[in-house]
């Protein structure tokens, strides 16, 4: 790129970052009346302690190990991501989802050429291929319990497709992507709206009574995060597929 | 602590809009919104963040006692759908770059200010 | 009322059932949309507005929640009905993840202008986006490669500012709800609520097409095919304008009622506003190609809709409503006719045009009465919109007269540009002998004649205008209180 190095460019851009950062710095001493942006805020003052305490719809309940509670994961950042706010994670479900399909419908569809896989990821390709879907299996079944969750067993459970499509493998045709990748994504919704004809209101949690620290806990989470980690790998597969037309 | 991780998500940040203003090269205008994007997911978990504090995991009856020593759960969440945001945007803004070298035959976004038919 | 959600959940699922149906989509389409836009119209007659839908059933401040007041179903409305109009105009086969595209898009205008929780509300924002992206691309040639790719890479950086926003918001009042933030708002200190606005507000102006961030615009109405600049034209614009009213001036107020003049952001806005008309409008001046001329005059006009709500005056405002509404049925008139006009000319030079005006008069004088209507002649819809922002920034200081400057000559220069090419129309010239279906003369002149009873009658929107305006004027009561009742 010929005027990459363009000495204005680089004076105007090194201006407008300085003018930048003089304002924050700015903001940042300010000695003003009310919440400034560098006071020490502590969770409990936020929304955050609600879903600590699980007590959003009673205000005075608690809650024991191996009790029961409102919500169930014992994982409070799942509890959050898929429960109090699972509106926000169907529609990132749905964000990659447009994402991949204006990724397959922009990139040109040309020839490419496939490399003879060696001997050794031949042979190796099976055993990793379990491992991973293993190892993606027991992350989102439980991402009540531990770190984890649909979106990270989504991308391991594509890796092992990623490894049969490097040793040349047809392990899934795209058209079956697609099959996963719809019927999961409709199920989610559907599992709104039967919950809505339930209970009332949409996306409500309608398995109660189960324990915290249960692997089998937290209501709909499991579920939800089984259908995300299946729509996420069979759309991060469709990545894969694109470059590997014969 | 909390003062490191926000001055180097800031820096993060400003290398990243450094970028997206003075580079020509598509490529490493995607590269440099993925540092901006980084540096976010930095800024958004060290709000959340108290002194010493522990994952809000539950795992025994002691980590109920100890709540209020936990680190908020809602910037977590919220960088959990912004790393899915980055990757999508990322995948879109490639596959359009890959498309633009075919049809401009250049990755340099001057490129399509040329009028049509003029050679670049 | 909790049902409202099924606005955004039944798009959402027809654009997955979309990758299978091929060309039942039209019709798919068809049905979903009017599906919406019956659904908003029993939400409106049902009378139970006011009310609040807490997803998920976790109560406000918590969870994630739907609001229904008189602006949003208003906004509503408009949506749907723009998304049905630009429906009308797709007549030719389409590739499915067309109508993918078309679905989310759907769903997340709906969604932006229902939701009630800021994150709720930069994901639909980014579902826009993509969706736009990806309409805007779908010819997959060389100009709307460029323009689609342009806007991604813009409207990124500028959403990276909001997640910093709304982080900053997290951190500082502790809440994402858009009531529980209005009503903590004045806790904040002043100079820390600037850099928050600053950095949120970024995220909003790519939408509502404002200078730092309208470098897309033209490129990305030049690049792709009429229905997706009616699209872009008739939810993206709405739905950015509704963020706008909603977030600037209902949710980050401080004092609960307006932008005061004093701050220093809607001085800012102003500048930025100033600065959007005068480069639209010379850009338009020296353009011949006819879409071009329109984006570069929708610009204009969002220009002065981001003057108007930001001199801090309820008259002004209700000026600013009635230049989204004249906008938004002239900006329909216009692009169909320009849509015809160069399907018949074969180029989209409005210079090529010459005498078309004379075979299909209907379009033409369609065209030139939408034309009239936003340079602000009298007696036209956007003539209400101008005399009343126009009026009442000459009772206020310096920056507001030099506003009242700028809009008078941008009048003038909207009537030289628009009258030449209504002139072009009508004059002699010699045509193909191209068939044009009488049938697509019929909605711009009914769109026309909506324009000239509003001109005629102003009192027939003017109740819903100041219904909104009173919501906007009683926060407190209309909107936070809805949501988050006293105990």
């Amino acid at each position: 790129m010929k005027d990459e190095t363009s000495v204005l460019v680089n004076i105007i851009a090194f201006l407008i970052l300085f003018v930048i950062g003089i304002y924050i710095y700015s903001v940042a001493i300010d000695t003003g009346a009310g919440i400034k942006i560098t006071d020490n805020i502590t969770p409990t003052m936020r929304v955050a302690d609600k879903y600590l305490n699980k007590n959003v719809l009673d205000d005075n309940s608690t809650y024991q190990w191996g009790g029961t509670a409102e919500d169930t994961a014992a994982n409070i950042v799942t509890s959050v991501v898929v429960d109090y706010r699972l509106f926000d994670t169907t529609l990132e479900v749905i964000v990659l989802f447009i994402t991949i399909l204006g990724f397959g419908f922009v990139i040109p569809k040309d020839k490419r050429k496939i490399i003879k896989p060696t001997t050794i990821l031949n042979r190796w390709a099976p055993i990793l291929m379990l491992l991973m879907l293993m190892i993606g299996g027991y992350t989102f079944i439980n991402g009540h319990l531990s770190p984890g969750g649909g979106f990270p067993a989504g991308a391991i459970i594509s890796t092992a497709i990623l490894t049969g499509v490097l040793t040349g493998r047809r392990t899934i045709s795209q058209k079956s992507l697609k099959i996963i990748e719809a019927i999961t994504g409709i199920s989610i919704f559907s599992i709104g709206i039967i919950s809505y004809f339930l209970t009332g209101s949409f996306f409500q949690n309608f398995i109660l009574n189960d324990k915290i620290g249960d692997l089998f806990s937290g209501g709909l989470i499991p579920i939800f995060y089984g259908l995300i980690a299946f729509k996420v790998a069979a759309e991060l597969s469709n990545i894969y597929f694109e470059f590997y037309e014969e | 602590m909390t003062q490191v991780f926000i001055l180097s998500s800031l820096s993060l940040m400003f290398i990243g809009l450094y970028g997206v203003l003075t580079r020509k090269n598509l490529l490493k205008i995607i590269i440099a919104l993925n540092i901006i994007e980084t540096g976010i997911n930095l800024l958004l978990v060290s709000f959340g963040y108290i002194d010493h504090g522990i994952t809000p995991i539950l795992t025994s009856q002691e980590s109920i006692l100890n709540l209020n020593k936990m680190v908020d759960p809602v910037p977590q969440a919220i960088v959990l759908t912004s790393i899915v945001i980055g990757l999508g945007t990322t995948a879109f803004a490639l596959a359009l770059a890959i498309r633009y070298k075919i049809t401009h035959n250049s990755i340099s976004i001057n490129a399509s200010e040329e009028e049509e038919g003029r050679g670049i | 009322m909790n049902s409202i959600v099924f606005l955004v959940v039944i798009p959402i699922i027809a654009a997955f059932l979309s990758l299978f149906l091929g060309k039942v989509n039209k019709l798919i389409a068809y049905i979903v949309t009017i599906f919406n836009l019956s659904f908003s119209i029993v939400v409106l007659v049902s009378g139970k507005i006011p009310f609040n839908v807490a997803i998920g059933g976790w109560r406000a401040p918590y969870g994630i929640n739907f609001v229904v007041s008189d602006i949003t179903i208003f906004f509503l409305l408009l949506i749907n009905v723009a998304a049905v109009l630009s429906l009308t105009t797709i007549k030719e086969h389409m590739e499915y993840q067309f109508y993918a595209f078309y679905f989310i898009l759907l769903a997340a205008t709906n969604g932006m202008v229902l939701t009630g929780d800021i994150f709720n509300f930069y994901l639909f924002t980014e579902l826009t986006t993509f969706a736009i992206g990806g309409l805007v691309a779908y010819k997959r040639d060389r100009l709307a490669t460029g323009a689609s790719l342009k806007y991604l890479i813009l409207s990124s950086t500028a959403s990276t500012f909001s997640l910093a926003a709304i982080g900053l918001i997290y951190k500082t009042l502790g809440t994402l709800n858009f009531a529980d933030i209005a009503s903590k708002i004045s806790n904040l200190n002043k100079a820390s609520l600037s850099l928050i606005l600053i950095l949120f507000i970024s995220s909003m102006l790519v939408e509502l097409k404002i200078f730092p961030f309208n470098i897309w615009v033209v490129k990305a109405y030049d690049a792709s095919i009429p229905a997706v600049n009616l699209f872009l034209h008739g939810m993206v614009s709405t739905a950015g304008v509704y963020g706008a009213i909603r977030i600037l001036l209902m949710v980050f107020s401080k004092n609960s009622i307006m932008l005061s003049q004093s701050s220093n952001i809607a001085n800012i806005l102003i500048l930025l506003a100033f600065i959007t008309v005068i480069i639209s409008e010379i850009g338009a001046l020296t353009e011949k190609n006819l879409i071009k001329v329109l984006a570069f005059s929708s610009m204009a006009q969002l220009g002065i809709f981001l003057f108007g709500i930001s001199l801090g005056n309820y008259e002004a405002l209700k000026g600013a409503f009635y230049i989204v509404i004249s906008n938004y049925f002239a900006k329909f008139v216009m692009f169909i006719v320009a849509k015809n006009y160069s399907v018949i000319a074969g180029s989209r030079n409005y210079e090529d045009m010459k005498g078309l005006g004379r075979k299909y008069p209907g379009l033409a004088i369609a065209f030139t009465i939408s034309a009239l209507s936003l340079m602000g002649m009298p007696f036209f819809a956007g003539f209400w919109g101008k005399l009343s922002i126009v009026g009442n920034a000459l009772l206020m200081d310096k920056i507001a007269i030099i506003g009242v400057i700028i809009i008078l000559i941008s009048s003038v220069i909207e009537g030289v540009y628009y009258l030449r090419i209504s002139h072009t129309f009508f004059s002699d010239g010699n045509i193909q002998d191209t068939k044009l279906s009488r049938i697509n003369c019929v909605l711009p002149i009914i769109l026309a004649a909506v324009i000239l009873i509003i001109g005629i009658y102003p009192n027939s929107i003017e109740n819903i205008i100041w219904t909104m305006i009173n919501e906007i004027q009683n926060t407190p009561e209309k909107y936070i209180q809805v949501i988050l009742p006293l105990k």
